[in-house]
């Protein structure tokens, strides 16, 4: 029971982590926090559920839909509700997250309803059992696919030129700029990318949890924020360890301590890495 | 000028002419109130409204009550005792109306009770499962069967056909899956079905591997997982992906056709416990089918014909009880306290002396399953 619950853990640790990260790589930008995180998630399974409503495209195509549309999305949001703002003091932009969070969330309401909607292919995974471990395949499909994504960022960041460039402006904003770097443009890269990477955890828990409705951002979106100040918010590396440990944190207190407080797992380590190591696990900014 | 005036009062006198015939004629509509859950639970607010429409519109077209058209008013009860009370006043004060269909939960009907026994209007709930409610006010009545007795009736069949040993139960941590685990976890116990496991889930939540996992460990014989579908749906699912395969018995929330979309493969085999037979044999219930699936699908309503069902058969009797006895408050609690056998689409129907549904020949309750993706009557 201890290896599955374990498994359970890294699968949900691993989408909170995926949410985080476009939580971590803004804030390390911008300085700010975008609390609309939850809501890029709950557009891109929406964009992909629906398009495969439609039957007429296929998996893979409507995934890479749902992240572009998420990444669009996010971008669109920089410009929208964050660009404007820029240097005013940091509660204005804040707010401002908060308003788009809402105001996304009741924008799906009243265009898809509120029913839950299942996801349109029916996926038929089987149980294999590894070493006495019953492990479903459609876990570790969703575990490979997040950490393969989350590796990507990785190099990503550390090798290309533009990631190069996204960290020299979450070191200094001004000194990048004075360097040659369009930092604006690299602001929009940065959200493009932590949005894409939302909405691909957005597609995998609309298949995991085969539900798919308006108000499905709020809690993992939460929680990611939560998984983000506990690996250091800010730090890419922090951000897959915080969520990947919070989600273990939570299948575990559901098994060993009691299921009923299993969300409250998640805030009680937000007010437990606040009062105690504010600056999180791993410390920093950038890289 | 003055031929423009003359021109206007011609006009005027001869719309009057027209109009004051239709306005001697016809008496002022009976009011009608309705409270619903038409904003959190409106998946099961929305067909209960479609079904308290469909009988007022069946009597109007009819030619109404004594000649008199029925006028309905419809508010929202937000799932919030407050709310419910408040709209409940309203009907009362503002609207006059003499009957109510609703509210739908229990807390809500719990609180309006008093409010309608004061001013002596009826109420009936279509759908509040609560025992405390039985007997609780003069002139409030249920349209559904209790928690106690579905819980009864349910864990009799279920302990009969699948002879289970052990029973883990799952249950949404709020009023009525905390009411509905603890109500079949008696019976069950009474029944010699030992309970290996008690865990909740939050309303809201979709991820319940840890909590499956744990019950896996305890090994039980069957799955009881009380709730709203968009949680037992998944939770049933999830259990399925992790290896469980256990018969799983649900309460009637889940007699919702998302809930096998929902469920997938999970739903199969799925028992609840219902208080309306589709395939029940009457020509009125034939039409009630008929009527109510068209009209939903043209306006696009989420789609549930048994709260539909409920609600129909609560605002029939409220109606007939005007025909037979005059359009008063007393009139339909007179008929609600006499009637006997009345011809209803969830069965036959008269209230005991507590004011709770009796359906002749049955124990109340149908029980029902999931064959083939469809729900069938298993008794």
């Amino acid at each position: 029971m201890f290896l599955q619950q374990l498994l359970n853990g890294l699968t949900t640790g691993s989408v909170y982590a995926l949410i985080a990260l476009g939580y971590t790589m803004i804030y390390g930008i911008l300085g700010l926090i975008n609390f609309a995180q939850g809501e890029i998630y709950m557009c891109g399974a929406f964009v992909a559920v629906l398009l495969l409503a439609t039957g007429k495209v296929n998996f893979y195509l409507a995934f890479a839909a749902g992240m572009v549309a998420a990444a669009l999305l996010g971008v669109a949001l920089e410009r929208v509700a964050f660009r404007p703002l820029r240097g005013a003091h940091p509660l204005v932009p804040l707010i401002s997250a908060i308003g788009a969070s809402i105001f996304l969330q009741s924008l799906a309401l009243l265009l898809f309803g509120p029913n839950d909607r299942p996801f349109p292919i029916q996926f038929t995974f089987s149980t294999i059992t590894v070493a006495g471990l019953p492990l479903s395949t459609l876990q570790g499909a969703i575990l490979a696919a997040a950490l393969g994504l989350m590796g990507l960022l990785m190099v990503f960041v550390r090798y290309t030129r533009y990631g190069k460039a996204i960290v020299a402006c979450a070191l200094d904003r001004d000194t990048a700029r004075l360097m040659g770097i369009n930092v604006d443009r690299m602001v929009a890269l940065t959200f493009f990318i932590g949005s894409a990477l939302s909405g691909a955890a957005g597609v995998m828990m609309a298949i995991y949890y085969n539900a798919t409705y308006p108000r499905m951002g709020l809690l993992p979106g939460l929680k990611a924020f939560s998984a983000a100040i506990l690996g250091g918010v800010g730090n890419i590396p922090g951000a897959i360890l915080g969520g990947l440990l919070l989600g273990v944190a939570e299948s575990l207190g559901a098994a060993y301590v009691s299921s009923g407080y299993k969300d409250a797992i998640a805030f009680a380590i937000l007010i437990g890495v606040l009062l105690l190591r504010p600056q999180g696990i791993l410390k920093g900014r950038g890289d | 000028m003055m031929a423009k005036l003359r021109v206007i009062l011609v006009l005027g006198i001869f719309i009057g002419l027209l109009v004051t015939p239709l306005a001697w004629g016809a008496d002022p509509p009976i009011k009608m109130g309705t409270v619903l859950r038409l904003s959190i639970g409106a998946e099961h607010g929305i067909p209960c409204r479609r079904g308290v429409e469909m009988a007022v519109a069946e009597v109007n077209k009819a030619g109404g009550v004594n000649g008199r058209q029925v006028e309905l008013i419809v508010e929202d009860e937000k799932d919030s005792p407050a709310a419910s009370v408040n709209a409940v006043q309203k009907l009362i004060n503002v609207d006059k109306v003499i009957g109510m269909v609703g509210p739908m939960t229990s807390g809500d009907v719990m609180a309006a009770t008093k409010i309608a026994d004061e001013a002596k209007v009826v109420m009936i709930t279509p759908t509040a499962t609560t025992p405390q409610l039985s007997g609780a006010a003069a002139y409030v009545y249920r349209g559904c069967s209790r928690i106690d007795t579905q819980a009864k009736v349910l864990t009799k069949y279920v302990a009969q056909n699948w002879k289970p040993k052990t029973v883990a139960i799952f249950f949404s941590n709020e009023p009525y899956g905390k009411g509905s685990a603890k109500f079949f976890g008696e019976e069950f116990e009474k029944l010699g079905v030992k309970v290996v496991a008690n865990e909740s889930f939050m309303r809201g939540s979709r991820d319940f591997k840890s909590e499956l996992t744990k019950i896996k460990a305890a090994n039980p014989d069957i799955l009881f997982i009380p709730g709203y579908t968009p949680e037992t749906a998944p939770a049933a699912a999830q259990a399925r992906q992790l290896g469980m395969n256990q018969k799983i018995l649900g309460v009637y929330g889940d007699m919702d056709p998302v809930y096998i979309q929902l469920a997938g493969k999970g739903a199969e085999g799925h028992v609840i416990g219902v208080e309306y037979d589709e395939d029940y044999d009457t020509p009125k219930n034939k039409a009630f089918k008929k009527n109510y699936y068209e009209l939903a699908k043209k306006n696009n309503d989420p789609v549930n014909i048994m709260f539909a069902a409920l609600s129909f058969d609560a605002a029939s009797m409220i109606l007939e009880g005007m025909k037979k006895n005059g359009p008063t408050a007393e009139g339909i609690k007179k008929f609600l306290d006499e009637v006997k056998d009345f011809d209803g689409i969830t069965g036959k129907l008269s209230f005991d002396k507590t004011h709770d549904i009796v359906r002749a020949g049955t124990d109340g309750v149908y029980i029902v399953e999931v064959k083939g993706g469809r729900y069938t009557k298993a008794k």
